[in-house]
C-alpha cells in the first residue's frame, strides 16, 4: 500500500533528478579542450594563472614516454587544482594531427587547459619554447609569482613522477615569498 | 503527500551532494579565473620577468662536446654486418656524420629516407654516415635493426652500443641527433638534421649546408642547431 503511494511522485521527481543532474553536467564524459599556441601565447596564458602554481607538461603523441606521463599530469589537475595547481600541456604534435591529439586527451580525461603547438614538429617549435636539448617529455613548473622554478625531463634522464609530485606539493605549500629565484 | 515531500528532500540533498562533489571542479576553475584582474595590473612587468626566464633557457649547457673538440673515439661497436666498427677504420673519409637514430622513435624514422638520400647524393664527395643506435629497449636491439636496415634500404652501417657509452660520450640527447667530424676528426657540426620533422616542410637543410660549407674548406655557418626527436633513454650508470 505505501509502496503504491511512493510510485506516482517518484517518477516526476527522477525526472527532476535527471533534469537537475543534466543542467548540472554532472553526468556525460567530461568535455577536453584544445587550442593553437605560439610561444607568446604560453607566456600570456601563465600570465593569466599568476597566484596559482603552474606546470606545463610540453608533450607529443610521438613521444612514447610523453604519453606514459601524460595521465601524471592530469592526475595532479585532479588532485590540486583546487588547491591552486593550474596544469597546462602543450603538445608539439603537427597542427593536422589535431583530430588524433583531441582523441588522446578525450581517452585521458584530460580537463586540463590544453594547447597544440602552431610550429609543427621541427626547429622552430622547440627553438620558441626553448625545450631544453631538443627532447621531450618536459615539464616546468612555475611559482605564484610566476618565476620558473623546476625544469624536469631535460638531459635524457627518465622524469620520476614522484619527483614532480614532491616539487607541486613544496610549491603549493609556500607562502608568497622571494626566496630561491628561478634556476 | 508526505512520502512526496519526504522524497522531494532526500532528491534535492543528493542533488545538492553532487553538485558540491562532483562539480566542485568547476567552480573551482572559476575562482582560478580571479587572479587575472590582479594579474593583467601586473602583466606588463610580470611578461617581462616571464620573458626573462624564457632566455635564460637559451644560455648553452655543458654538453658532452664542443664546436672544434676531437671527437670521442668508439672502438669495436658491433653492426648490422655482425662486424665490429672503430672510428678508425673510416679514416680515409673526408667528412664524417655520426648520427644517432633508433628503431622505435616516429621522428627518427621520419628521417630514415633523408639519410638514405644523403649518403647517396654525398657518398662522391669523400662523406660517410654512420648510424648508431644506443637505446636498450627491445624493438631498438640489434636484430630489429637489421630489419629496419634492410626495409628502408640503409645504405651506411648502423652500429649497437648496448652500453651507451658512445651516446654518454657525444652527449646525444634525442635521435636523431647528427655530430659532423671533419677530417681532423674535430667536431664541426652538431645538431639536427634540418628544421622539419616532415620532409615535404622542410626550409632549412642544416646538414647539408654543414657538409657543402666544410667540403668547401669554410665552417658552417651555424655549426649547432636545436636537435629534436624522442629522448634517449640512458640507464643508470
Amino acid at each position: 500500500m505505501q509502496n503504491h503511494r511512493f510510485l506516482a511522485p517518484k517518477r516526476s521527481l527522477l525526472v527532476i533528478l535527471a533534469v537537475i543532474l543534466s543542467t548540472i553536467g554532472c553526468t556525460g564524459k567530461p568535455s577536453t579542450t584544445i587550442a593553437e599556441i605560439d610561444a607568446a601565447g604560453l607566456n600570456r596564458v601563465l600570465g593569466q594563472h599568476r597566484g596559482q602554481i603552474v606546470l606545463v607538461d610540453f608533450w607529443a603523441t610521438w613521444c612514447r614516454p610523453c604519453v606514459a606521463l601524460f595521465p601524471h599530469a592530469v592526475a595532479l589537475h585532479h588532485e590540486f587544482g583546487q588547491q591552486g595547481l593550474a596544469v597546462i600541456t602543450v603538445s608539439l604534435d603537427d597542427v593536422d594531427q589535431i583530430g588524433l591529439v583531441q582523441k588522446f586527451l578525450l581517452r585521458q580525461n584530460a580537463t586540463t587547459e590544453n594547447f597544440i603547438a602552431t610550429y609543427g614538429i621541427g626547429s622552430a617549435a622547440f627553438e620558441a619554447f626553448q625545450i631544453v636539448d631538443g627532447a621531450l617529455p618536459c615539464v616546468r613548473l612555475y611559482d605564484r609569482q610566476g618565476n620558473l622554478r623546476r625544469t624536469f625531463g631535460a638531459g635524457g634522464k627518465p622524469i620520476q613522477p614522484d619527483e614532480i609530485d614532491r616539487a607541486v606539493a613544496e610549491l603549493l605549500t609556500q607562502e608568497n615569498s622571494e626566496e630561491g629565484l628561478a634556476n | 503527500m508526505a512520502h512526496a515531500i519526504k522524497t522531494v528532500v532526500a532528491v534535492a540533498a543528493l542533488a545538492a551532494l553532487m553538485v558540491s562533489s562532483g562539480c566542485g571542479r568547476r567552480q573551482a576553475e572559476h575562482r582560478g579565473a580571479l587572479p587575472t584582474k590582479e594579474a593583467k595590473q601586473e602583466t606588463p612587468k610580470e611578461t617581462e620577468k616571464q620573458a626573462t626566464d624564457v632566455r635564460s633557457l637559451a644560455a648553452p649547457k655543458k654538453s658532452g662536446v664542443a664546436i672544434g673538440d676531437v671527437a670521442p673515439d668508439f672502438n669495436g661497436l658491433v653492426g648490422i654486418d655482425d662486424a665490429k666498427h672503430s672510428l678508425a677504420d673510416y679514416k680515409d673519409a673526408k667528412l664524417l656524420v655520426l648520427a644517432f637514430i633508433c628503431n622505435h622513435c616516429p621522428v627518427a624514422e621520419a628521417y630514415e629516407d633523408r639519410l638514405v638520400a644523403l649518403q647517396k647524393d654525398y657518398q662522391s664527395k669523400g662523406v660517410q654516415l654512420i648510424a648508431v643506435n644506443v637505446n636498450n629497449v627491445p624493438e631498438d636491439r640489434l636484430d630489429p635493426m637489421k630489419v629496419r636496415a634492410k626495409k628502408k634500404g640503409f645504405n651506411f652501417p648502423y652500429l649497437y652500443d648496448a652500453t651507451q657509452k658512445i651516446g654518454h660520450d657525444y652527449d646525444a640527447k634525442v635521435t636523431p641527433h647528427v655530430f659532423v667530424l671533419d677530417k681532423d676528426r674535430k667536431v664541426a657540426y652538431m645538431g639536427a638534421i634540418d628544421d622539419s620533422g616532415k620532409a615535404n616542410k622542410v626550409k632549412k637543410e642544416y646538414l647539408r649546408d654543414a657538409l657543402d660549407a666544410l667540403l668547401e674548406g669554410r665552417q658552417p655557418t651555424e655549426p649547432v642547431t636545436r636537435q629534436f626527436g624522442c629522448s634517449i633513454k640512458y640507464e643508470l650508470r
